[in-house]
């Protein structure tokens, strides 16, 4: 496989990843906080959408509609949902002939669908309709991955990119919830409302009846955690994606001599501490450790260019 | 039968050959069924799916773009048109036949040029003529490529004139475009029109991809049994992107860019995830002037360092060859029914249209007292562009012309304003059927023993009413083009 085909494909994967993960919050974060008691829920809500998305504003209350449109369909915005819906469907374009013309179509509808949005509708009253619609396309994108391609070092490539991609989406996720929790905590608006809040946090990552189930208790701060995070079996953990990640790394690696300079040794000495991690250790210090995280993911995409997508 | 109100107000200038309607308004006799299964369309049914054919191609990504104006691009479709063309195989055979004998004939023209120039010598051909041609390719002088051909994809114009017979146009032997229409518009017409298609015996066009594999794998470098084949474009930028695409996906090869290739030690490489991998044979879609850094344009980015020297090794094939421009000169043109009775020893099946050549004085003289009467080509674009119709030229763009023939008379050549036949095409906004002016762009491929002509081709529409421009940087739509058991 073409080394640039390889790149274009990872590429995929994460835009793939980014502009559902930038629907869903939106949506979560937005319907969440319609009803709340307080205003300073609701300013800080439009917030922790910016923060999530990594946008600077310039003001401390933007205007609710403005970032509404610039996080889903503002074009000049890289990071918007359009944007990533451009990019990763430039970046099917590019593979066209290596990819599925099932897929193809698929990422291409996708694209057309949300470049076709009317701003006007979005902003009085389609925005659960947007975001629902463009979480739907990643999901039947994500079915013709999974089920028109072959699961060789392509498939590898993109699921490469949506695992990291994902790691890095939900760490953002993490760190926008628990600064919105410390934020509210400052205005001692009562215990009731961190509950609703790790309950939103869960819903960001469709991951509350999930957790409910695991735990068999109402989510908490402890719980969220270490679900969100360290959780092996479910598929929105931080930890279930970096093991899977370097799984396919060694899949896709074909040295047959272990070597300790080696990718996939690099990567995978960087992530394993995480399969033995426990909550407790990281509670008191989440932020840093958030932080840090993202620095490993992007160091981790790093080396991943470096070893493949030179050309 | 009556004809419905999507032909109501159908009407065929005097002088013009209407394909499918004759100046008293009956259907020609192929066209009889067709013409009865769309008039069980009212003008709103058929609007439905004008525009149904349209999202497809849309959904699918059949798309071209410009990036004027904005650094995305604008993002079109191709004008397609429902209304097929129809040619009985008694026409097409002949055409194949004119086609064949015409392409093999200039691929013997170009091995001549570049070696011992015979036609030269035997001044059949004008020396000067040759050697003032901007394409002639001094790197391919006492070179054969694999298996002895040049043009292994020709892309000729045929147009059928008012007299009834057809003609060639032009001949474009460097890279010819618009394949991945014809296959395109066929799906859409299986889909769109089932219940008329399914009526008619069309001859499939969907080998075209395997034919062109084929091709390349016939014309391989002698050392390799199994070869490595891609195609080589310039990117995704390119207005001709989804038709690379479509012919890699379609050959099952890998689609490359400059980028991916490199030369070392005379053999081309491309870099794949686990290192080098060997290309033996080269469908490029770009420009000769593009290929190589080294020999060619220096600042040129879509090309490959060194490919040049490898091919002159035989180690790569290169598809068209390079400096086939020569045989495509609109200059050139007017020479090649001498060149075809010269290699071939056969008369030429498909006529030439009449061309005056400006670089001749007594020619430049009729050209510049008849120019109204007359079209004024540049003898080595493409795409429509730089042409001058007399006719509908003002006064003052025709003097403009004469000065710019003047300055340099070896660059145009003078044609007579052929009528070229209409077709009934679908209008939008209108919402009814009106003639519009015709060509077919023909795809032949040529191999060391073998040859391939795709059945039908391209019909381009000149959608403007009137315009004799089909060309689709032009504002030129398609059709779907049905060769049919008469």
């Amino acid at each position: 496989m073409l080394s640039r085909v390889a790149d274009n494909l990872f590429w995929l994967g994460r835009y793939l990843e980014r502009s559902e993960h930038l629907a869903r919050y939106l949506s979560v974060q937005y319907f969440s906080s319609i009803d709340v008691p307080y205003q300073q829920q609701r300013e800080r809500a439009i917030v922790s959408i910016l923060d999530m998305v990594g946008m600077q504003t310039s003001s401390d209350r933007p205007l609710e509609e403005e970032v509404l449109v610039a996080v889903a369909l503002d074009e000049k915005n890289p990071v918007s949902i359009l944007s990533s819906a451009y990019f990763g469907r430039e970046n099917a374009r590019s593979v066209r002939d290596s990819i599925s013309t099932e897929l193809w179509e698929s990422m291409n509808n996708y694209y057309l669908f949300v470049s076709g949005y009317p701003v006007d509708v979005y902003k009085t009253k389609g925005l659960y309709d947007f975001t629902s619609n463009v979480i739907n396309h990643c999901s039947i994108v994500r079915g013709k991955i999974q089920n028109t391609l072959m699961h060789d070092v392509a498939w590898r490539f993109i699921h490469l990119g949506m695992h990291l991609e994902r790691a890095a989406q939900v760490v953002r996720v993490l760190l926008s919830k628990i600064t919105d929790i410390q934020t509210l905590n400052q205005f001692k608006l009562g215990n009731s409302l961190e509950l609703q809040q790790w309950n939103i946090l869960l819903d960001c990552l469709e991951a509350k009846d999930m957790c409910r189930k695991f735990y068999n208790a109402l989510p908490n701060r402890l719980n969220t955690l270490e679900f969100l995070l360290l959780n092996p079996e479910f598929p929105r953990s931080v930890s279930y994606n970096l093991i899977n990640a370097h799984e396919l790394l060694e899949n896709i690696s074909r040295m047959k001599q272990f070597s300790k300079t080696s990718l996939e040794f690099k990567v995978g000495k960087d992530i394993n501490h995480f399969r033995y991690l426990e909550v407790e250790e990281v509670d008191d210090n989440v932020i840093p450790f958030l932080e840090e995280t993202l620095q490993k993911i992007h160091l981790i995409c790093d080396l991943i260019v470096d070893e493949y997508f030179i050309y | 039968m009556a004809v419905s109100e999507l032909f109501h107000d159908y009407s065929v200038k005097d002088g013009l050959l209407d394909e499918v309607f004759r100046p008293s308004k009956d259907a020609d006799t192929h066209y009889d069924k067709l013409l009865s299964l769309f008039s069980t369309y009212s003008s709103d049914e058929f609007g439905i799916l004008n525009e149904y054919a349209k999202k497809s191609f849309l959904v699918r990504g059949v798309t071209f773009t410009t990036y004027s104006n904005n650094p995305k691009g604008n993002e079109r479709i191709f004008p397609f048109d429902l209304f097929p063309r129809i040619l009985p195989t008694s026409e097409w055979n002949f055409i194949e036949k004119g086609l064949i004998q015409r392409n093999r004939a200039l691929n013997l023209f170009l091995h001549d040029i570049y070696h011992d120039k015979k036609i030269l010598k035997d001044k059949v051909v004008p020396v000067d003529l040759i050697f003032s041609c901007g394409n002639l390719n001094k790197y391919m002088d006492d070179f054969t490529p694999p298996g002895g051909i040049y043009n292994h994809i020709s892309g000729t114009d045929v147009i059928k004139h008012n007299d009834g017979n057809y003609y060639i146009l032009e001949d474009n032997v460097r890279c010819p475009s618009g394949v991945s229409y014809v296959l395109a518009n066929r799906e859409t017409m299986k889909k769109t029109i089932s219940n008329i298609f399914c009526q008619f015996k069309v001859r499939s066009v969907a080998d075209y991809p395997e034919a062109l594999l084929e091709t390349m794998q016939n014309v391989r470098p002698y050392y390799q049994d199994v070869p490595v084949c891609v195609l080589l474009t310039p990117g995704i930028y390119n207005s001709a992107y989804y038709e690379h695409s479509f012919l890699a996906q379609g050959m099952g090869i890998e689609l490359v860019e400059g980028r991916d290739l490199y030369v070392d030690n005379d053999f081309v490489y491309m870099h794949t995830v686990y290192g080098a991998r060997k290309v033996d044979v080269i469908y490029r879609r770009i420009d000769d002037e593009y290929l190589d850094p080294l020999v060619f344009r220096p600042e040129s980015a879509l090309g490959v360092p060194g490919l040049m020297s490898a091919y002159r090794k035989g180690n790569v094939t290169l598809l068209n060859a390079p400096g086939t421009g020569i045989a495509d000169d609109k200059a050139v043109y007017a020479y090649v029914p001498e060149i075809i009775r010269y290699y071939m020893g056969e008369d030429p099946i498909l006529s030439n249209v009449p061309t005056y050549r400006c670089d001749v004085k007594t020619e430049m003289k009729y050209v510049e007292e008849n120019m109204t009467n007359l079209v004024v080509k540049p003898v080595d674009q493409s795409g429509g562009y730089g042409i001058l119709i007399g006719s509908q030229a003002s006064a003052e763009e025709i003097e403009l012309q004469k000065a710019k023939i003047r300055s340099n008379p070896r660059g145009y050549i003078a044609q007579p304003i052929m009528s070229l036949s209409v077709h009934s095409t679908f209008i939008e906004g209108m919402n009814e059927f009106q003639p519009r002016h015709v060509d077919l762009r023909t795809f032949t491929l040529l191999g060391k023993d073998k040859e391939y002509v795709l059945k039908g081709g391209l019909s381009r529409v000149a959608l403007k009413n009137g315009s004799l421009i089909v060309n689709s940087s032009q504002g030129g739509g398609s059709k779907d083009t049905w060769v049919i058991d008469s």
